[in-house]
């Protein structure tokens, strides 16, 4: 093999496709669309919280309306200095009387709806709400739990019993998680940041993949659809080839990762969440790099095969699929990370790049045990370049008809 | 100099795609390579190039056997056109080059007079695509010989040039001869191998049926021919018992007559069924030897098709 020409290849790929439309887009798109599907939602919901919201409240035992007014305007209150609930009597001596109208009123949206304390509350334990939109949860349950808290504590009083001291004793204890790791070193686990943490690695893994996968399928598609591949070999061997676009491949990858993962630290931290930033970053980060040498040594020697568009998509679905997984996965064995499902999972190697540095994140195993899926990641990336590049060598010179399962294994089975 | 000793190729399937293939390319020649589609000349070349790895036989390019190192120092424009259409004029000349280990100060030298050898200068920095299909076929061709090759193999390299294209292709291609190059030219154009080649390999079903210069297999297929055109019903000719074997096509006739029959004879027998426009004593055309050396129903029907259209 000439090294010089392999690297031509992969200087080729690499600023050829740097270059290009789509992967620009896709550099800088992905993130984009990831992080909109966090933010706006949460914009929208401040955007309501920009406006004072109007309840009607309807209190049969007569005690409690003016306390929970009081308490709502003092506690809510919007940037402007509005109070964020307004909150207005209900008349009448009838309940049914009440509801009925205001269920006109509500519907013509005078109101976003009201809240009927009936004469039986202190045996029943119940009130109601009645509304348009019963899951605007946050604000349905600031209303309620002030309602609750003047009710019990009018119920205190009138049974003489000392609310400071009533309040002290009932306070709720919390329960600080601290993870053990091997090292002996214990930390305070922020369980949500590591979770958080492996799923970045997950989804970086995941678009990675599918990014690259396609643009690489298509690519080979076009250089086999118009001969440029015939002209290629006539100055390259295959495996130069291979290696090179591997090489150009893995270099792309880089910077897409890299500019991903600087965006997620970056936007992390707007968000006052480190998401990058744990212990475990260098080793996820290793089985990323892992993970998607092989996933694209995988794909490029299926990809060689293909001869049309429609076959390459299927193909990169497949593969694309099988990157996934995990993500679904991950969710069965979290609960049991030293489990057999997870020890199972772990030595798959379809699954390992991913399912390794989760299980290191939740529950640090064995280091032996780490060290072995590292060896079979590589084991793995060793066995599925030395086949793809014999599919490869055949495959790109394949028009027409894609070759068999039964060539490939005839394939395999030659020397050389 | 190309040298192919009893190359032979079989594929899975038993498909004998080449079998005891011998012939030459000498320096300073232009071999042309005539086949049908499926004869084995994808596979021969392929051979050459050392993409696939023959079963038996020898290839020497300059007295050393092919290997990988042989790819430097050989051209190819392949059938098909295709090039990296995002990119500009001069990176997939200098990618190309680089890729036949040129460095790429040199292969800069050499970017400039190719484009303008082409009527292309200083378009190097446009786009592949922004080019017409023509210039893009020029590009191409640069491509195949911006390194300087000692052998060129050029697949149907005029095919989907206007008259213009076609004439300077031709002068290039002279000009590499002149320059010492040996030249492979695969076509089903056997008109234009008639006026560039110097040597004939005709295969068909793997094997070389004719090998030899145009000049020799001409003078022994030479026999009594003569180029007939006309107005009226031509194909009574085949029926006269004067005629040898005839080509007729509409208004058309090539004739062969046998040994001893005059040219007189033959006026005599078609002045009463025809008006004759124009008659000529003619050495044999590259189509007509070549059915009389295979037969007719031993080329494939798709080859005989084609080349008659070419000849209309």
């Amino acid at each position: 093999m000439t090294l010089s020409k392999l690297f031509m290849v992969a200087r080729w790929e690499f600023t050829e496709k740097i270059r290009t439309k789509a992967f620009v887009v896709a550099l800088f798109v992905t993130p984009l669309i990831s992080v909109s599907f966090m933010v706006i939602p949460m914009l929208l919901i401040n955007k309501e919280n920009d406006e004072t919201k109007t309840y009607a409240i309807y209190d049969a035992t007569e005690q409690l309306t003016k306390t929970v007014i009081d308490s709502l305007h003092s506690k809510y209150i919007l940037k402007d200095g509005k109070p964020m609930y307004d909150i207005v009597p209900a008349v009448g001596t009838n309940i049914d009387k009440v509801i009925t109208e205001y269920k006109q009123r509500i519907l013509n949206e005078e109101f976003e709806g009201i809240f009927i304390i009936p004469q039986n509350i202190v045996k029943e334990r119940k009130a109601m709400y009645y509304s348009t939109n019963v899951a605007s949860e946050q604000d349905i349950s600031n209303v309620s739990s002030e309602i609750e808290g003047v009710f019990i504590d009018n119920q205190l009083r009138g049974n003489n019993v000392d609310i400071y001291k009533f309040k002290e004793i009932t306070r709720s204890v919390k329960l600080d998680r601290i993870k053990i790791t091997r090292d002996g070193k214990s930390e305070g686990s922020d369980f949500l940041k590591q979770y958080i943490s492996v799923f970045f690695a997950l989804f970086l893994i995941f678009f990675l993949i599918s990014s690259t996968g396609q643009a690489l399928v298509r690519s080979l598609l076009e250089e086999k659809s118009n001969r440029i591949m015939e002209v290629l070999l006539s100055s390259c061997s295959a495996r130069e080839l291979m290696f090179g676009k591997l090489l150009g491949l893995g270099g792309l990858g880089l910077v897409q990762g890299g500019v991903w993962g600087l965006l997620a630290i970056i936007g992390g931290s707007q968000f006052g969440m480190q998401v990058a930033l744990t212990a475990h970053l260098p080793i996820t980060l290793l089985f990323a790099a892992l993970g998607y040498m092989f996933y694209a040594s995988l794909m490029i020697g299926i990809g060689s095969t293909v001869t049309t568009e429609q076959e390459a998509q299927n193909i990169t679905g497949y593969i694309i699929l099988l990157a996934v997984m995990p993500l679904v996965l991950i969710i069965s064995f979290l609960a049991n990370p030293n489990g057999t499902l997870a020890k199972v999972l772990t030595y798959i190697p379809f699954l390992t790049p991913s399912v390794m540095p989760a299980r290191i994140a939740v529950q640090t195993p064995e280091l032996w045990e780490i060290l072995l899926s590292i060896a079979l990641m590589i084991v793995s990336i060793i066995g599925v370049i030395y086949i793809s590049s014999k599919i490869f060598t055949v495959g790109i010179l394949s028009y027409g008809k894609r070759l068999t399962l039964a060539e490939v294994w005839h394939l395999l089975k030659a020397k050389g | 100099m190309l040298v192919i000793n009893n190359l032979s190729k079989t594929f899975r399937g038993g498909i004998h795609a080449v079998q005891n293939l011998s012939f030459e390319v000498n320096d300073r020649r232009i071999c042309g390579i005539l086949g049908p589609n499926g004869a084995g000349k994808t596979t021969t070349i392929r051979m050459i190039l050392n993409i696939i790895q023959p079963d038996a036989g020898s290839i020497t390019l300059n007295n050393h056997p092919i290997a990988e190192e042989s790819k430097n120092v050989l051209g190819y424009l392949p059938e098909e056109r295709g090039l990296y259409k995002k990119s500009t004029i001069e990176n997939t000349l200098l990618y190309f080059a680089s890729l036949k280990q040129v460095p790429p100060a040199a292969s800069r030298k050499m970017i400039e007079p190719w484009l303008e050898r082409f009527n292309l200068g200083g378009m190097g920095k446009r786009k592949v695509e922004e080019l017409s299909k023509g210039n893009q076929q020029k590009i191409q061709f640069i491509a195949a010989v911006i390194h300087n090759p000692d052998l060129l193999i050029l697949d149907e390299p005029f095919s989907g040039l206007d008259p213009l294209n076609q004439i300077l292709f031709k002068e290039v291609v002279m000009d590499l001869r002149k320059q010492g190059k040996a030249i492979i030219f695969c076509t089903h154009q056997l008109e234009s191998a008639e006026t560039i080649c110097d040597d004939i390999l005709l295969i068909n079903k793997g094997q070389a049926v004719l090998n030899g210069s145009l000049e020799s297999i001409k003078q022994k297929f030479t026999r009594n021919t003569l180029l007939v055109e006309f107005e009226g019903d031509g194909t009574f000719i085949h029926q006269l018992p004067i005629v040898e074997r005839a080509i007729i096509e509409h208004g058309k006739a090539e004739i062969e007559l046998h040994q001893g029959v005059s040219t007189n004879m033959l006026i005599q027998e078609l002045i009463p069924n025809l008006q004759i426009v124009n008659l000529q004593k003619s050495a044999p055309s590259l189509l007509s030897i070549f059915t009389s050396v295979v037969g007719a129903e031993n080329l494939s029907s798709d080859f005989l098709s084609q080349t008659q259209k070419e000849l209309k």
